[in-house]
C-alpha cells in the first residue's frame, strides 16, 4: 500500500473516532430524557352562524314562536285548559231489569195435555239515562248478564232475542237452559261492537225490546198452576260507546272550573322595564260534540306577587258555541274571544309583568232547549285553549336577565393553556342594544373572574324607521384575551352567571316602539386561538 | 493553460453543488467510475470499458446495489430537539422538530440486482455487453411546512403563513434487459457507447400532482385550503389491483414482494430506456468523460388505478361550524360529522383506470481524470439527476490506484446534498479470473450511522478473462 493510501485511511479513522464521541454524548442525553414538551399555537373558527330570533328562543309546547303575515314575530304562551270528553259527561250507567214470567190458563192446559209448552213474551228494557235521551247507540262493549230462576222442577229452555241489538247486522239471540233439579241459572255475555236502536218503544227513546221464548218440558213432579213463575233478571253493565244519538238536555257540562297559564318569560328579569305594544289574549273553544254549548266566563284575571290579582276587562259574559249537525258527525265547530289593547286593559296587565293568568268558567249544553237532536262521539271534546300573544313590538329599557348555570373547564391532563384569544365578530340587524357579562364563580358563589373587565355594550342596535323596522345593521369586533392566570380562574370555577341587559333603539331621549321581524339576522362569527403547553412523561 | 481552465471549471461546479442545496437521489456508484478492473463501471458510462476482454457476472451475485439517501433527517439531529433543564433533566422539545428539516425534504432508496451480466470485446474497437437486472426504487418528498404545521400549529406567528403541504411518494419497480455497445474512434482517443434497455414495469406508485395549500386568515381564523392531487398506481402482480379501490387500500407493505414475479412478463407495462456516454483523451494524462443514463419511460397499461382530486385546485374556506339554532350547537358530534362530510366531499379523491407513463430518473455524469503515474490517477466528477423537474447535483473527487494487478483501490470524497462527510472507498480484487469487489460512496457513514444521509454499497462477484496488463492506446503507440 502506498504512503498516500495509508494517510487517507488514518484520516478516515480519526474522523470516525470524533463521530463516536458525539454519539456517546447523544446517547447520554437520551438517557436523561424525562419527558416531552410541546407548545404549539392553534387557531380555528368555531362558529359561523346567521340567526333569526326564532333560532335564539327555545320553543316548548307552551312557549311558541309564530310569524304573522307581515313577518312580525309573536311569542305565544299557550295553555290547553279544560277538555271535556264524551265518556266523562255522557256516561251510560249500569242497568238492571227484573221480569217475572207467569203462566196463563191456556199455557197451563197445553202443558197438562202435551207435557210441554212454549211461552212467548216480549219485554222492554227501559234504560234509566241520567243525561237525557238515547235514540240509538253504537256500542264498543257492553256486558250482558242474566239470572233465571223458577219455582217448579220441570226443565226450562229460555231463548233470548234482542231484535234491535244487532251484531254483524243480525239480531242478538242466545239460549239459556234451566235443567231439572236446579232452580236457577246464570248467563254472561261480553258483547263487542254492536248497535242498539232504542227508539222502537212507546217512548221512542231509551227502550230496548227483548223477545223471550220459554220452552217448559215436564221432567218433574211439580204441578203447574197460577203461582208457577219463571223469574228473568237482566243486567247491562260497563257501556262503552263509539257514537251515541239522542238528546242530552240542558245540564251543566263544566261547573266553575278554573285553570292557570304560567308566564315564565318574566322570571329571569332582574331589572329594567319593557312594554309590549299590543299584547292579546285569545280564548278558543272547540266543540266536536253534536251538542250546542254555552260558556259562562266567570273570571279572567292576572296575578303577580307585587300587584296581586288584577281583573282583565273586556271579555263577554257568555260565549255560545254551536255544534255540528246530525249529518256532520266527526267535524268540529269553534269560536273565540280576542282581547287587545283596544278592547281590554290587557296591555297594562302584561306590562306589569304578571306571573300567571287565571281563568274560570262554566259551560252547559243545549242552551236553546230541545230544538235539535244531539250526538256524541267517543272522542268528542269540548276544549278550551288560552293563548297569550306577545307581538314583538314595543320597547325595552335597561331590561335585564340573569341566569346561573353550572360550569366546568378542563383542558385535559398534562395540557396547560398559556393564552386563549376568543375573536368575536357580530353583525346585528335587531333593534336592540345588548350588554353581556359572564361571571365565573367558585363553589361558594365568590366571583373569580368575568368575561369582560367591565360591563360594556357588546352589540349596538341600528336605527329604526317610523314603523319600528330596523334600517341596516351594526357591526362589532372584539378580542377576548385570557392569560394563563385567568385560565386558572376558569379551571377553579363551578358556576357561570350570565347577566344580560337589553335596550331597544333610542333616538335621542326618545325610545320609539320597535318591531322584531322574522327577516332580522344576527350574524355571528367566533374564532379561537390558543397557545397550548403540553408536558408529558 | 488547459489545467487552469479545468480547475476553474471544477471550482464552479463545486460552488454550484453547495449552493443548490437540493437533495441528490440514488446515483450509481461514483467510486466505481474510475475502477478499470470493474465491469460494473459501464453502468455509469456505457463508453467506459473494463480491462477484461471477456467477463461474466456470477448470476444473481454479480451486482447487488443498495442506496439510501435523505436530504435532512439525521439521527444526530435529535440532539437539537433536546433541552437540558436547570435540574439537569432533559426534555424533548417537539417545537424544535421542524428545525431538523430543510425547506424541501426527501428520502429515497434504491435496490438493484443483476440477474445476468456479461460482456466481450470483438476486435480491438468494439465491446458488447448484456445485462438483465431488477430495479426497485422509492422516493418520498415533503416540505418543511408539514412538520411546521404539526408541531408549531397554525396560530401565533404562523397565522397567514401559506403552508405548502404538497408531498410526493414515488415507488418504481421494473425489470431491465439491456444491450450495450461501445466503440473506440480516432485512434482510441474517443470512445462512444450506448445501452438500449427493454423495461418491464412491475409496480409503480406515481405522484403526478400534489399541490396542497393551507393558510389561516389572521383576522377571522378562517381556514383556507386547496388541493390538487393525482396519484397513479399500478401493481402488475396477480391479485393486487382488483381489491384496491381506495388509496388507503394500497398494499404498501407488499410492494417489494417478488413472490409473484412469475406473472411479470404476462402483462403489458413496457418501456424503453437508453444510456449514452463518451470518453475523450484530451492529452496522454487527461481523460474527459460524460454520460447521460436512464433516459426513457415505462408505459403503464394494465392493472392501473388513478386517484384524482374531486375538485382540483378549488379553494375551500372553513368559516366555522354552521348551525341553525342553539339546540344544534349543543350537538357537537352532529356538527363535526357534517364538517367531515363536507371536507370529504370537497377534498375526496375519485378513482379511475387511465393509462399513464412514468419516466425513469435520468442521471448525468461529467468527469475527468488526471494520471500521475500509470497506476495512480485523480478524478473529478460532477453529476446529478432530475426529480420533480429539478436538478439535484453532486460533486466528487476520486483517487484511483491500481496497487497490484490483483488489487485496485478507489477513494472518493463527495459533496452530496449539503452533506460533506461522504468518503467513498472501493476495492476490487482478483484471484485468477474470479473477482470480488465492494465499494461505497459513503463508507465513512458506516462508522457514523447517526449522521447517515447518503449511503450506498455495491458488491458482487465476476469472472474476468483475458485481462489486459495495461491499456495501450493506439495514439500512444504512434
Amino acid at each position: 500500500m502506498s504512503r498516500n493510501s495509508l494517510r487517507i485511511v488514518v484520516i478516515f479513522l480519526a474522523l470516525a473516532s470524533t463521530s463516536c464521541r458525539k454519539n456517546a454524548d447523544l446517547i447520554r442525553d437520551l438517557e436523561d430524557v424525562k419527558g416531552v414538551e410541546w407548545s404549539p399555537e392553534f387557531a380555528a373558527p368555531l362558529i359561523n352562524a346567521s340567526l333569526g330570533l326564532s333560532d335564539l328562543i327555545e320553543q316548548t309546547n307552551s312557549e311558541l314562536i309564530e310569524v304573522d303575515g307581515d313577518k312580525l314575530i309573536h311569542i305565544i304562551y299557550r295553555g290547553d285548559l279544560i277538555s271535556i270528553e264524551a265518556n266523562q259527561v255522557l256516561h251510560i250507567e249500569d242497568q238492571s231489569f227484573d221480569n217475572p214470567i207467569i203462566f196463563n190458563q191456556s199455557e197451563l192446559t197445553q202443558f197438562n195435555l202435551a207435557d210441554s209448552v212454549i211461552l212467548n213474551r216480549t219485554i222492554w228494557l227501559d234504560y234509566d239515562v241520567e243525561f237525557g235521551e238515547i235514540d240509538s247507540v253504537f256500542l264498543r262493549y257492553v256486558l250482558i248478564e242474566q239470572e233465571i230462576s223458577k219455582n217448579f222442577d220441570h226443565e226450562v229452555q229460555v231463548q233470548f232475542r234482542f231484535p234491535t241489538v244487532l251484531k254483524q247486522k243480525l239480531p242478538l239471540q242466545f239460549r239459556v237452559p234451566l235443567i231439572q233439579g236446579s232452580t236457577s241459572a246464570q248467563n254472561r255475555l261480553d258483547l263487542f261492537n254492536s248497535s242498539m236502536d232504542m227508539s222502537t218503544g212507546n217512548f221512542s227513546v231509551n227502550q230496548v225490546p227483548v223477545e223471550l221464548s220459554l220452552k217448559v218440558k215436564r221432567t218433574g213432579s211439580s204441578v203447574l198452576d197460577g203461582n208457577s213463575e219463571i223469574a228473568v233478571k237482566q243486567m247491562l253493565k260497563n257501556h262503552d260507546y263509539d257514537l251515541l244519538y239522542g238528546y242530552t238536555g240542558t245540564d251543566e257540562l263544566i261547573n266553575d272550573e278554573a285553570d292557570t297559564l304560567v308566564l315564565n318569560i318574566f322570571d329571569r328579569s332582574s331589572r329594567g322595564s319593557f312594554t309590549v305594544d299590543d299584547p292579546r289574549i285569545k280564548l278558543y273553544v272547540t266543540n266536536s260534540y253534536g251538542i250546542p254549548a254555552e260558556t259562562d266566563i266567570v273570571q279572567l284575571r292576572s296575578y303577580s306577587t307585587n300587584s296581586g290579582f288584577q281583573n282583565i276587562t273586556g271579555f263577554p259574559s257568555k260565549l255560545l258555541v254551536e255544534a255540528p249537525g246530525i249529518d256532520e258527525v266527526g267535524s268540529e265547530y269553534s269560536d273565540s274571544i280576542i282581547l287587545n289593547k283596544n278592547t281590554s286593559n290587557i296591555a297594562d296587565i302584561i306590562n306589569s309583568k304578571p306571573e300567571k293568568i287565571v281563568f274560570q268558567f262554566a259551560s252547559s249544553s243545549n242552551p236553546q232547549g230541545k230544538i235539535r237532536r244531539n250526538f256524541a262521539l267517543r272522542n268528542s271534546k269540548l276544549a278550551f285553549r288560552l293563548d297569550l300573544d306577545f307581538p314583538l313590538k314595543g320597547t325595552a329599557d335597561n331590561y335585564g336577565l340573569e341566569q346561573t348555570s353550572s360550569f366546568s373547564f378542563d383542558p385535559g391532563e398534562g395540557t396547560e393553556l398559556d393564552e386563549v384569544v376568543l375573536r368575536l365578530a357580530m353583525e346585528n340587524e335587531f333593534p336592540l342594544d345588548l350588554d353581556l357579562q359572564l361571571y365565573f364563580l367558585d363553589e361558594n358563589g365568590v366571583t373569580l373572574d368575568s368575561l369582560f373587565s367591565t360591563r360594556e355594550l357588546l352589540l349596538a342596535s341600528p336605527p329604526v324607521d317610523a314603523a319600528g323596522r330596523s334600517q341596516g345593521s351594526t357591526k362589532s369586533f372584539r378580542d377576548i384575551r385570557y392569560s394563563s392566570d385567568r385560565i386558572e380562574h376558569l379551571k377553579r370555577s363551578k358556576e357561570m352567571k350570565i347577566v344580560a341587559g337589553f335596550n331597544t333603539t333610542r333616538s335621542g331621549s326618545n325610545q320609539p316602539v320597535v318591531a322584531f321581524y322574522s327577516d332580522y339576522r344576527l350574524n355571528l362569527k367566533l374564532g379561537v386561538a390558543a397557545a397550548i403547553r403540553a408536558i408529558g412523561q | 493553460m488547459k489545467r487552469i481552465h479545468l480547475t476553474r471549471f471544477f471550482c464552479v461546479l463545486t460552488i454550484y453543488t453547495l449552493m443548490a442545496g437540493t437533495p441528490t437521489f440514488a446515483q450509481q456508484n461514483i467510486t466505481a467510475y474510475g475502477m478499470k478492473s470493474l465491469p460494473q463501471r459501464t453502468y455509469v458510462n456505457p463508453a467506459l470499458r473494463c480491462d477484461s476482454r471477456f467477463f461474466v457476472g456470477i448470476p444473481a451475485l454479480s451486482s447487488i446495489f443498495i442506496d439510501f439517501s435523505n436530504s435532512s433527517l439525521q439521527l444526530n439531529k435529535i440532539s437539537e430537539v433536546l433541552d437540558r433543564k436547570s435540574d439537569d433533566s432533559v426534555v424533548i422539545n417537539l417545537n424544535k422538530i421542524p428545525n431538523m428539516f430543510r425547506e424541501r425534504n426527501s428520502i429515497s432508496t434504491e435496490v438493484s440486482l443483476d440477474l445476468l451480466h456479461a460482456g466481450f470485446e470483438l476486435g480491438d474497437n468494439n465491446f458488447f455487453s448484456v445485462n438483465a437486472s431488477l430495479h426497485t426504487s422509492g422516493k418520498v418528498s415533503f416540505n418543511r411546512d408539514l412538520p411546521k404545521l404539526l408541531f408549531e400549529g397554525n396560530g401565533g406567528k404562523n397565522l397567514a403563513y401559506p403552508f405548502d403541504l404538497g408531498s410526493r411518494v414515488d415507488l418504481l419497480q421494473y425489470a431491465e434487459l439491456g444491450l450495450g455497445y461501445s466503440r473506440r474512434l480516432k485512434n482510441d482517443r474517443l470512445a462512444i457507447g450506448f445501452r438500449v434497455k427493454y423495461l418491464r414495469g412491475i409496480l409503480n406508485l406515481n405522484t403526478e400532482r400534489s399541490d396542497i395549500q393551507f393558510r389561516t386568515d389572521p383576522n377571522s381564523f378562517e381556514l383556507i385550503a386547496s388541493s390538487d392531487i393525482r396519484l397513479n398506481y399500478t401493481a402488475d402482480m396477480e391479485g393486487f389491483t382488483e381489491e384496491v379501490k381506495d388509496v388507503s387500500d394500497l398494499p404498501v407493505a407488499d410492494m417489494f414482494k417478488l413472490s409473484q414475479f412469475s406473472d411479470v412478463f404476462g402483462r403489458n407495462n413496457n418501456g424503453w430506456g437508453l444510456d449514452v456516454g463518451a470518453t475523450y483523451d484530451l492529452t496522454k494524462k487527461i481523460e474527459l468523460s460524460g454520460s447521460i443514463i436512464n433516459l426513457g419511460r415505462i408505459y403503464w397499461n394494465n392493472g392501473v388505478r388513478n386517484y384524482t382530486s374531486r375538485n382540483p385546485g378549488d379553494t375551500y374556506v372553513f368559516k366555522g361550524m354552521e348551525f341553525n339554532n342553539l339546540d344544534s350547537l349543543e350537538d357537537g358530534e352532529y356538527l363535526f360529522n357534517n364538517l367531515m362530510d363536507t371536507l370529504a366531499d370537497r377534498f375526496g379523491l375519485d378513482s379511475s383506470s387511465e393509462r399513464y407513463s412514468t419516466g425513469l430518473f435520468p442521471e448525468f455524469y461529467l468527469g475527468g481524470t488526471f494520471s500521475f503515474t500509470k497506476n495512480h490517477r485523480l478524478g473529478a466528477l460532477f453529476y446529478g439527476d432530475w426529480y420533480q423537474k429539478r436538478l439535484h447535483p453532486g460533486f466528487s473527487v476520486t483517487w484511483y490506484s491500481q496497487i497490484a494487478r490483483s488489487l485496485s483501490l478507489s477513494i472518493s470524497y463527495s459533496i452530496i446534498d449539503n452533506s460533506f462527510n461522504n468518503l467513498g472507498l472501493g476495492l476490487a480484487t482478483n484471484a485468477g479470473p474470479f473477482q470480488f469487489y465492494i465499494l461505497s460512496d459513503n463508507i465513512f457513514q458506516v462508522a457514523t450511522p447517526d449522521a447517515v444521509r447518503n449511503w450506498n454499497v455495491r458488491t458482487g462477484f465476476n469472472l474476468t478473462f483475458l485481462r489486459k496488463p495495461k491499456e495501450n492506446k493506439k495514439y500512444e503507440k504512434k
